[in-house]
This record gives structure tokens, sequence and C-alpha cells, in this order.
């Protein structure tokens, strides 16, 4: 089982890079004791390791993802220099006294794209209640950012074309539920 | 590909930034001359963003649970030496309530369980230890195997007898609890009070003393003002003219020394270090702040202490360590800052 296995760098890149979230519980467990040390010096609780920890592990999940990404340092550094940013981002939220929903942040940085005026309740819903296949077929696209040739191999379409037809039928189907649920005004307001 | 198909393409293209050029440009247009184009990526981008935080919740869900999985196995110490240490000390523990409780060990139950048995077994090894007794003034040894096939013995417990009564001294295991030694009761009380009981224990190796050194920066504020107290003396006794090199001394501080801060070591009284060898081979350190207990260093180490900024550092054979001032134990903790090595290093 890959829960109590020990990967090397290049091994965790390539279970990542391949969809393996067992990467992801292999790395918690390895730089679990790391992490605490450096909240608990840093005015952190052992409430917020956890946290920290786990939000560091799914940024490099994404940013392994990227294409033309490369680990140029000791995934240990790398993973590291995430936590620090992230836990001083969060010391200064703390400072500031300000409570921001990291879920309902703005993922994609199109500036000129407003989508405040829409209630991301209803649509994390509507995302919740897909049924699986086109669930998981959009998170690989879109959150995990594999090709749609792992992706075609993953779910077992036959090709890329399957993959982005099917892609496209999964999004038109959640776009008419969240069309028709919000009135022309939201949009124009 | 229809149309449709197409355009939301290229929404996810803008959305992913991966649009450049002329397209990019026509989307632009688009995006402000269209209204129901805006409002469908609004919509895309709306939901891209719903999708990747469900699938991060589901990530995140999933380290939770594996978490919450491994937190039922997790050893209550921070150290697995430690965990080995408090084992052994249970079964120590356990040992001497079960010697306390039966001063005779094991074979008080043996004797309490089949006393019967036992009584039967003693007249039968009794004779037997006779000819044992005959034997050994032959200076033939007994064997006990062959001993207890001419008795034929159906229980386990003769083996024992014989090998009992040959040895001699338990022989009280066989008298009733009223005729008990009361000196072999003591010899146990003492053992159990550690008069002679004897256990391995961390031992000492050896201690010597060792000179902290306080590094600190002397800043060029300090200096000048160090030297403009000199010159005040020296004016006040017998030269009190200011000499050329003197001047020249204090150009060369105000220009490149005031820039730059000099390092000083200063003696700061003497910390005791001892060397200890750990039953558990724990490999670290306690330093309350005078002496220092160094577990799995051999006393030939090179040692060093440095202090600087307030913080203690060990030099041990060139490698430094950060020394925090505990009650318990502490693991060693290696100096990895490439900055504050190179202050440490500083000759």
């Amino acid at each position: 089982m890959l829960l109590n296995k020990r990967f090397s760098d290049s091994q965790l890149v390539e279970e990542i890079k391949a969809g393996n979230d067992e990467a992801l519980v292999s790395m918690q467990k390895s730089y679990y004791a790391m992490v605490k040390s450096f909240i608990l010096k840093n005015n952190g609780t052992e409430e917020e390791i956890d946290d920290v920890l786990q939000d560091s592990l799914i940024a490099v999940w994404r940013n392994v993802n990227k294409p033309h990404f490369s680990l140029t340092v000791k995934m240990s550094t790398y993973l590291m220099a995430i936590v620090k940013n992230l836990w001083f981002k969060q010391l200064k939220k703390k400072t500031r006294f300000t409570v921001v929903d990291e879920s309902l942040q703005e993922k994609i940085t199109a500036d000129d794209i407003k989508t405040d005026h829409l209630d991301h309740r209803i649509i994390h819903q509507m995302v919740a209640e897909l049924d699986e296949t086109c669930k998981r077929l959009l998170s690989f696209f879109y959150f995990d950012g594999l090709d749609n040739k792992v992706i075609a191999e993953k779910m077992g379409f036959a090709n890329t074309d399957t993959v982005k037809s099917k892609k496209y039928q999964c999004f038109k189907r959640l776009q008419g539920a969240v069309t028709n649920k919000f009135d022309k005004e939201d949009f124009f307001n | 590909m229809d149309k449709q198909q197409h355009i939301h393409e290229l929404i996810d293209q803008y959305l992913n930034g991966e649009l450049m050029g002329q397209e990019l440009d026509k989307f632009k247009i688009r995006l402000k001359e269209d209204p129901a184009f805006l409002q469908q990526v609004q919509v895309q981008k709306a939901i891209i963003s719903s999708i990747e935080a469900h699938r991060q919740a589901e990530l995140k869900a999933m380290l939770v649970a594996s978490k919450a999985k491994k937190r039922g196995l997790i050893i209550p110490f921070g150290n697995r030496s430690l965990a080995v240490a408090a084992s052994i000390l249970s079964l120590l523990a356990f040992g001497l309530i079960i010697k306390t409780m039966l001063p005779n060990g094991i074979g008080e139950l043996t004797q309490k369980d089949e006393p019967v048995k036992t009584k039967e077994v003693m007249v039968d090894s009794n004779q037997e230890v006779d000819d044992s007794d005959q034997e050994i003034a032959d200076s033939k040894p007994v064997d006990v195997a062959d001993s207890a096939n001419v008795q034929q013995p159906p229980e386990i417990a003769i083996v024992e007898d014989t090998d009992d009564q040959t040895e001699g001294p338990n022989d009280v295991l066989f008298e009733s609890d009223d005729d008990m030694d009361l000196s072999e009761l003591k010899k146990d009380e003492d053992e159990i009070d550690g008069t002679d009981f004897k256990t391995k224990r961390d031992s000492l190796l050896g201690s010597k003393s060792v000179t902290l050194l306080v590094m600190s920066f002397e800043t060029a504020e300090s200096r000048v003002e160090t030297t403009s107290k000199t010159t005040e003396v020296k004016k006040e006794g017998l030269f009190n003219k200011k000499s050329k090199d003197k001047e020249e001394d204090d150009k060369a501080l105000s220009g490149n020394d005031a820039e730059k801060a000099e390092l000083i070591k200063a003696p700061g009284g003497s910390i005791k270090v001892e060397f200890w060898e750990s039953i558990v081979k724990f490999k670290g350190y306690k330093y309350d702040g005078k002496t220092l207990l160094l577990f799995d260093t051999p006393v030939s180490a090179s040692i060093a202490l440095q202090s600087y900024e307030g913080v203690t550092y060990l030099n041990k054979n060139g490698v430094f360590y950060k020394l925090i001032p505990n009650s318990s134990f502490n693991q060693m903790s290696r100096v990895t800052n490439a900055d504050l090595l190179k202050i440490l290093n500083t000759k």
C-alpha cells in the first residue's frame, strides 16, 4: 500500500502528476514534524498545523500539475516555502482581524470578469450534486490541471477528443442549471 | 466541434491567461459589446471557481481522514527511545511488585497451586537428592534427565524440584509460611530498597568546565564613544594634546569603520559539561544555563560553547547546535542558517 511507502522527490512528482492523491497522504506524514516545528516557533498553535500543512500540500499538488513545472529544489524545501508564505499571510490576516473565506476567493485572475454578485454557495451546491463522472472529469481538468491524455487514461476514455467532448457536455449541463438559477439582473447590475 | 464548444474552450483559454494577440483583442472587444457573452464568461468563471473549491475540499477531507486514522497509532512519546525506556521501566516495576508480593517468586505460586503434588514430589526427590549427594561426593554431576527417567515422573515439577534440591538454597520453598526464614525476607527487602538491587542506569563518563564565549557586534557608534572617552582621559593626564596618529585613527573610525560593526568575543563564565552514556541510547542534552549534560557524546569530543544574541550554541567537533535551556531533555538541534554559521565560525 502506498500509504506506508516513502517516496523519493521525483517519485512524488510523478505520483502527483498521475493524480495519485495518496502521494499527498505520504507527504503529510513525512513533513508533519517539520511543519509543526515551524508553526509552533512562529506563534502558531497545534490546531493550526494541520490546516496549514494541508493547504500547502494542496498548493503543491496544483503547482506540480501545472505545465512546465520542474522541481529544482528538494520537495521539503519547496513545501516549506509554500508553508511559510501561507503562514505569514495568515498571520497578517490575524493581525488585521479580517476573516476571509478562502473557498470563495477568486482563483482565476481575469480581473475584468467580476463574479462577486453571483451566490457562490448555490454554484458549490450544484457542483456537489453533479454525477461522479462529471465531477471527476471537471476536477481533473480545472483543479488538477491534468493533461487530456492523462484524463483519458485515468477515466478509461478512448482518446483526448472524447475527454474534450465529455467535459463540454458536463460543463454545459452545469452552466444551464446555473444560468436558470440566477436572474438576468444578477448578471447586469 | 460545434461553435458553442469552441467558444467554451476559448473562454477557458482566456480565464487561464492563455489567449494572446489578436484573439485576445477580439475577445475583449466582444466582452464589452456583447452582454450575453459577458454573462457566459461570468458563469463559466464562477463554475470553475466552484469546481476548484469542491476538489480542494475533497482533498482536504481525504488528508484529514488519513490524519485521523494515523492519530490512533501515535505513541505518546516524542522519542522512540523514551518509549523503549518506559517499557523497560514498566517491566522492572512489574517485576518488583511481583517480588514484593511473593518473596520467593513464581516458585511459591507453583507450590500453592499444587501443594499435594509437591509433597509427593518431595519424597521422591529427597530420595533422589540423597543419590545425587552421593554422586556429588563422587565428583560426578547430577544428570537431571536421567534421574527423571528413573523416577518416571508425570509432572514437570519433579525436574524443577530436583534442580532446586541440588542447588540447595531454595529449600525454604518446601517449608510452610510459618517457618519462613526472616533473614531471607530481610535480604529481599534490602534488594528491593536498592541496597543490593542492581539495574542498568545512565552512567557519567566524565565532565569538564568549558568557558562560554559571548559574541556581540560592537557598532561604530559605541567605538567612537569609547575612543572619545579615552581621549578625555588622556586630556586630563600628561598628554593633553592630540597626537597626529590619534587624529588619523579618528578619521579612520568616522570613515570605513563607521559603516561596519566588529564582532567581539569575550569570556562569559564557565559551564560545567557532563558526558553521559544513556541506556536507551538517547542522543540529546539537558541544559539549565550552568550545567550541560551531553548524551552520546564521547569525553574526547572537541567541545566549545558560544553565546550570540542571548542564545547559547554548542560547537561539537566543528558542528554547531543550538542549546535551548530545558528542565527535561532535548534533541540536538543543528544550526543550518548560513548567516548565523558565518558569525559563529568567526575566529
